[in-house]
């Protein structure tokens, strides 16, 4: 009998052969020493291999380590997300709606505010490039949502061609350019001298412009200060430090300044969100006023209505409709309504205090007027209802941070614990991101990145609790990996946060350290994430490239 | 033949068989102390399968989930560990056929027989050379079917006739696919190919 072939080795150490075979093998086996080293050579193939696979060189995850239990619903969660809801129920019903509400009534026929400057283009033609953007942007994310949640689906091919297309679709999005517009961009003074005359739209960023002769557009303006000496026969946008407006303007105003004034005339319609607001004697706006100023002077011709949300203000000048003023709450600021006014519609106040009415003042109509006190009692930050309702979103916001990334929450509460650089650095970013957004805003490409930046910092600030909760929990009942412990941790945290901020005085400091302690932390978990190089390569290839024999 | 460890972490057979009935009668408890006993062995009989610890790590909670849903079918005459493989080897080929459609998972190749005798000193020269961490790094690189089968075969401790039905193959050619998983391997190990090849000469052709 010639030598044994490896297969038939394998199959008798494996007991596959038949019992004559096998007992035919075994007398050859006992002659042939060759054989024999080829079995036991066998046989320490087998013994290296289920060495090298039952070798337990890896540790179990701890989550693995215990049973997951069917989610029963217990009373802790009905009672947070009860309070979640709750809490968006009442900012909604106590804030926001009551507040669109008084700008439903002040003249904005019958449509919502918001929908007005983001739907119909009331404030600039561009927000619904934006809004479109927004909207994509909301898609996108949920779809990365639906791609996390389904990624046990979607592998290589799929989820590469996935995210390949969302870019793509963003892209797609970007509003077009705009045409017939020009660009003027200096570090110092634009000038349309006196007598000359454009023919387009016309977006400066400068340190200051003088429009001394005729622009035939819309002028946009980004800088410092602005003024129209001469004629704009468009819309006068501009986001700057003070705008003056002396000669004429043929469209709408529209301004976010620290003061505007208008001397000179404007055909339609002015709006404005400023520190400061004047339209002294002798000028005249044909069309209406929306303001939202700190100090209003409003001693020139205003052709139709005056709304105003103001902290202090007066009102000495001839108004060719309805005047409503809405006045700060909080403010201690006065209402003056002077002498020479002269109110062709009717006349409302709402505000902390009434008015101080002349009685030379011309109204057609006795003034109507409402005083409202402070927030309801159930607002104010001391209340037990808010603190509820401000732990519910904060919870609600750390469990969805939890669930999608587990491991960041905990390297970054983790991160909390060294204080000192995640407030050093959490300091910085709290000044420094919001100058960079409003920067960014200045640049016409920014100006989506900017707000939207400038969104992200406030809804940063908001949830960076949660990180400071998580870790204020870990120093409680100590340290954890699994979801639901980190919850409970969250839970805690923030409940001791909670009843940190209603502390008086120090309170604030609660709030704003765990803020900050909380960006920094995370802030610098990502920097680290990024500077962490990626995992070793595969060892090469065992097998070295021989020479062709 | 070194029995699989996997095999050896289990309770007393009057305890599992307790506790299984106890399963089977709904109580969460009993279930908790089976999940407790194997979930270290099916996350690492995962581990070694699948390509990346977090397809171990999916594949462990899926696997349990499967097992309690299936408790009722599950045959108190068999060994429960040999059912326990059974389950995780077909969800974990299940995943990894979804996968990969493409060749390496055919049986085209296994009709031919390797019938060559190696030189059993060069073969065990090659063995004796290897850290335990080095033959885990070859493993890995392997094809998926032929790691599956070894760790069918010596993690997993199944026979023949349990691999067969697991990989969807012919009991009489789960030998062959076994042999060509070990040929494999060696190719893997070998500092050159010329030395896999001498151990195993000729392939295929007798």
């Amino acid at each position: 009998m010639s030598h044994l072939d490896e297969m038939t080795c394998l199959l008798y150490l494996d007991g596959q052969l038949e019992a004559a075979r096998a007992a035919e093998l075994a007398d050859h086996l006992g002659a042939c020493s060759e054989c024999r080293r080829l079995l036991v050579a066998l046989q320490h193939e087998t013994l290296a291999v289920s060495q090298a696979l039952l070798a337990e060189n890896e540790s179990v995850p701890a989550h693995l380590l215990t049973p997951r239990t069917s989610p029963g619903i217990s009373w802790g969660w009905v009672l947070a997300f009860g309070l979640a809801a709750s809490g968006v129920y009442t900012l909604w019903n106590v804030y926001v709606q009551p507040w669109m509400q008084s700008v439903q009534e002040s003249g904005f026929g019958g449509q919502y505010f918001l929908t007005v400057l983001l739907l119909n283009g009331a404030f600039w033609k561009g927000w619904n490039d934006m809004l479109q953007f927004i909207i994509l942007g909301s898609l996108a994310v949920l779809g990365a949502g639906l791609l996390f949640l389904f990624r046990r689906n979607l592998r290589r091919f799929s989820s590469l061609s996935v995210f390949l297309a969302v870019p793509l679709l963003f892209a797609l999005a970007l509003p077009p350019a705009a045409q017939a517009t020009e660009f003027v961009k200096t570090h110092y003074t634009y000038e349309l001298p006196s007598g000359e005359t454009r023919r387009s739209d016309l977006f400066i960023f400068a340190n200051s412009a003088h429009i001394d002769g005729t622009l035939d557009g819309d002028l946009i303006f980004f800088g410092h200060s602005l003024t129209v000496d001469g004629q704009v026969t468009g819309d006068v946008i501009a986001f700057a430090d003070s705008v003056r407006i002396k000669g004429k303007v043929g469209g709408n105003v529209r301004s976010f300044n620290q003061s505007i004034t208008i001397e000179g005339q404007v055909a339609r319609n002015v709006m404005s969100f400023v520190s400061h607001f004047e339209l002294p004697s002798g000028a005249k706006v044909d069309g209406s006023a929306t303001l939202f100023v700190g100090d209003m002077q409003v001693r020139g011709q205003l052709g139709r209505d005056l709304c105003a949300f103001f902290g202090e203000g007066y009102l000495d000048g001839q108004v060719g409709g309805e005047v409503r003023l809405y006045q700060d709450r909080h403010t201690h600021g006065v209402v003056v309504v002077g002498p020479r006014a002269d109110v062709a519609g009717t006349f409302q106040y709402r505000g902390p205090k009434a008015p101080d009415v002349s009685s030379k003042a011309h109204l057609a109509s006795a003034p109507q007027v409402q005083l409202v006190s402070e927030r309801p009692a159930y607002f104010r930050s001391l209340s037990y209802w808010y603190n509820a309702m401000i732990w519910g979103m904060a919870f609600l916001v750390g469990l969805v941070f939890i669930s999608l990334a587990p491991g960041l929450v905990q390297e970054t509460s983790r991160e909390v614990g060294r204080i000192g650089a995640p407030l050093g650095i959490g300091l910085v970013s709290f000044i420094v991101l919001p100058i960079a957004a409003v920067i960014a805003c200045v640049t016409v490409v920014g100006l989506g990145l900017g707000i939207s930046a400038l969104f992200l910092w406030i809804f940063m600030m908001f949830f960076a609790q949660v990180f400071a909760a998580v870790w204020l929990g870990e120093a409680i009942l100590g340290a954890t990996s699994g979801t639901w412990p980190l919850t409970g941790r969250l839970a805690l945290g923030l409940f001791i946060l909670r009843v940190g901020a209603m502390i008086p005085f120090l309170g604030g400091w609660v709030r704003f350290l765990s803020c900050v302690l909380g960006m920094g932390a995370l802030a610098l978990v990502i920097y680290r994430r990024r500077q962490r190089p990626a995992a070793p390569p595969q060892p090469a290839a065992a097998v070295a490239v021989a020479p062709a024999a | 033949m070194v029995t699989g460890e996997g095999r050896s972490e289990g309770m007393s057979g009057v305890e599992l068989a307790d506790a299984i009935a106890r399963a089977r009668a709904g109580s969460a408890e009993a279930w908790g102390e089976i999940y407790q006993r194997y979930a270290a062995a099916i996350f690492r009989f995962c581990r070694r399968v699948m390509p990346t610890r977090q397809d171990a790590e999916d594949a462990t909670m899926d696997i349990f989930l499967k097992l309690r849903s299936k408790l009722d079918q599950y045959n108190p005459e068999r060994p429960f560990q040999a059912w326990l493989y059974k389950v995780a080897a077909n969800h974990c080929w299940d995943i990894l056929r979804r996968r990969h459609v493409r060749q390496d998972l055919e049986t085209g190749d296994v009709e031919s027989l390797p019938l060559e005798h190696p030189d059993p000193g060069q073969l065990d020269a090659l063995i004796s050379a290897q850290s335990g961490e080095r033959v885990r790094q070859a493993l890995e690189r392997l094809p998926v079917r032929a790691r599956m089968v070894l760790v069918l075969r010596y993690y997993a401790d199944m026979n023949y006739d349990e691999i067969a039905e697991a990989l969807g193959l012919r009991r009489t050619f789960v030998g062959v696919v076994l042999l060509r998983a070990r040929h494999q391997l060696r190719d893997l190990l070998a500092p050159v190919p010329a030395a896999a090849a001498k151990i195993a000469s000729v392939r295929g052709t007798p």
